[in-house]
């Protein structure tokens, strides 16, 4: 009960007087002290109407372009492994994405097949080389061409 | 909230950016009457929505409906990221130049409507108050400003401010005597 009110005390309970969050005792004291006092009673009247300013406070525009920019600086969002691998096979499943796999796949083909041709040329040189070395081994080697030099050194010698 | 809004962030999660434009859309204009309410500048309450929206996407995964209205943790989120701003302005300020051009700024705004031959209209008694508003300390403002233009309940501003409920309708009380004794003077 608040008997025997000062304006400090009125003034500590102007919101739940004005909400009528007051038990009725106490609400009769403070009415009893707004009959006695100017000031508390000029005080309530301008609480008063304060709120009932606050109720209709002018709402501002934004500017138009505000909610753009606001979306246009949000940055992607960071997704979860699943949703990365998913959003990895959507992609592949897309025509451009077909289209490139598909190009890439023929010029791998095609540099595949040139080291293919390379490799035969390769071994087809390795081959006539060595068929070539033993050519001249079996020349060298033959009994008519050795008695042909001794016979070609000796004539040499005389001479 | 509904069903359709909690779609809605339920698709912003999934990184759906055509979701997440219209929830900025439809939330923008409180956020921006927000932060204008809190600073008085047009142009601080436009960088200052974009800043709120940006972090209420940072930190979207962290918001469970079970837990309250989504409206409430956006403001939550909001007042956080205006006192955050106002810290770093205070900070700046004290480095480049003393607090007394915030005052003198305030007392620019309350100058003019000071001739008493006006014939105030709602819009330049709304200034007025909106001045002596920005006069309050940082705590009496921000409830005030949730409750008697925002009209939070008493409950949503503990959620938004986390303090007692006892403290919450004392800073009410104060705010309100203080402002109603300043524009007293005024008139």
């Amino acid at each position: 009960m608040l008997n025997n009110l000062k304006c400090t005390d009125f003034e500590e309970n102007l919101s739940d007087y004005i909400e009528h969050s007051l038990a009725a005792d106490d609400r009769a004291a403070l009415e009893l002290h707004l009959h006695v006092c100017p000031s508390c009673t000029e005080l309530i009247s301008g609480m008063k109407q304060l709120m009932a300013i606050g109720r209709n406070f002018p709402v501002h525009t934004p500017p138009a372009w505000l909610a753009t920019r606001i979306v246009a600086n949000t940055p992607p969002p960071r997704l979860s492994l699943r949703q990365r691998l998913a959003a990895f096979a959507q992609s592949l499943a897309e025509p451009r994405t077909a289209l490139a796999i598909f190009t890439a796949v023929i010029v791998m083909g095609w540099i595949g097949g040139g080291s293919v041709r390379g490799a035969v040329m390769d071994r087809a040189e390795s081959a006539v080389s060595c068929a070539y070395d033993h050519a001249i081994r079996t020349y060298y080697r033959s009994p008519v061409i050795i008695e042909l030099h001794s016979r070609f050194d000796q004539l040499m010698e005389n001479s | 909230m509904g069903t359709t809004d909690a779609e809605l962030l339920a698709r912003c999660r999934n990184g759906d950016h055509s979701a997440w434009d219209m929830v900025v859309r439809q939330n923008h204009q409180r956020i921006y009457n927000l932060a204008y309410r809190y600073n008085g500048r047009f142009d601080e309450a436009e960088d200052l929505t974009q800043e709120i929206f940006l972090k209420v996407y940072r930190t979207l995964h962290t918001y469970n409906p079970e837990l309250g209205a989504f409206e409430t943790w956006m403001m939550r989120v909001s007042r956080n990221c205006i006192i955050d701003h106002y810290r770093k302005l205070k900070t700046e300020r004290r480095q480049t130049d003393s607090l007394e051009g915030e005052h003198e700024q305030v007392a620019e705004v309350g100058k003019r409507f000071s001739n008493p031959a006006d014939v105030l209209d709602h819009r330049e008694l709304s200034e007025r108050v909106h001045a002596a508003l920005l006069r309050l300390s940082g705590d009496l403002r921000e409830v005030l400003i949730l409750r008697d233009l925002e009209g939070f309940a008493y409950e949503e501003i503990v959620e938004i401010v986390r303090v007692p409920i006892g403290t919450v309708k004392s800073r009410i009380n104060r705010g309100r005597v203080e402002m109603a004794k300043m524009l007293k003077k005024e008139f």
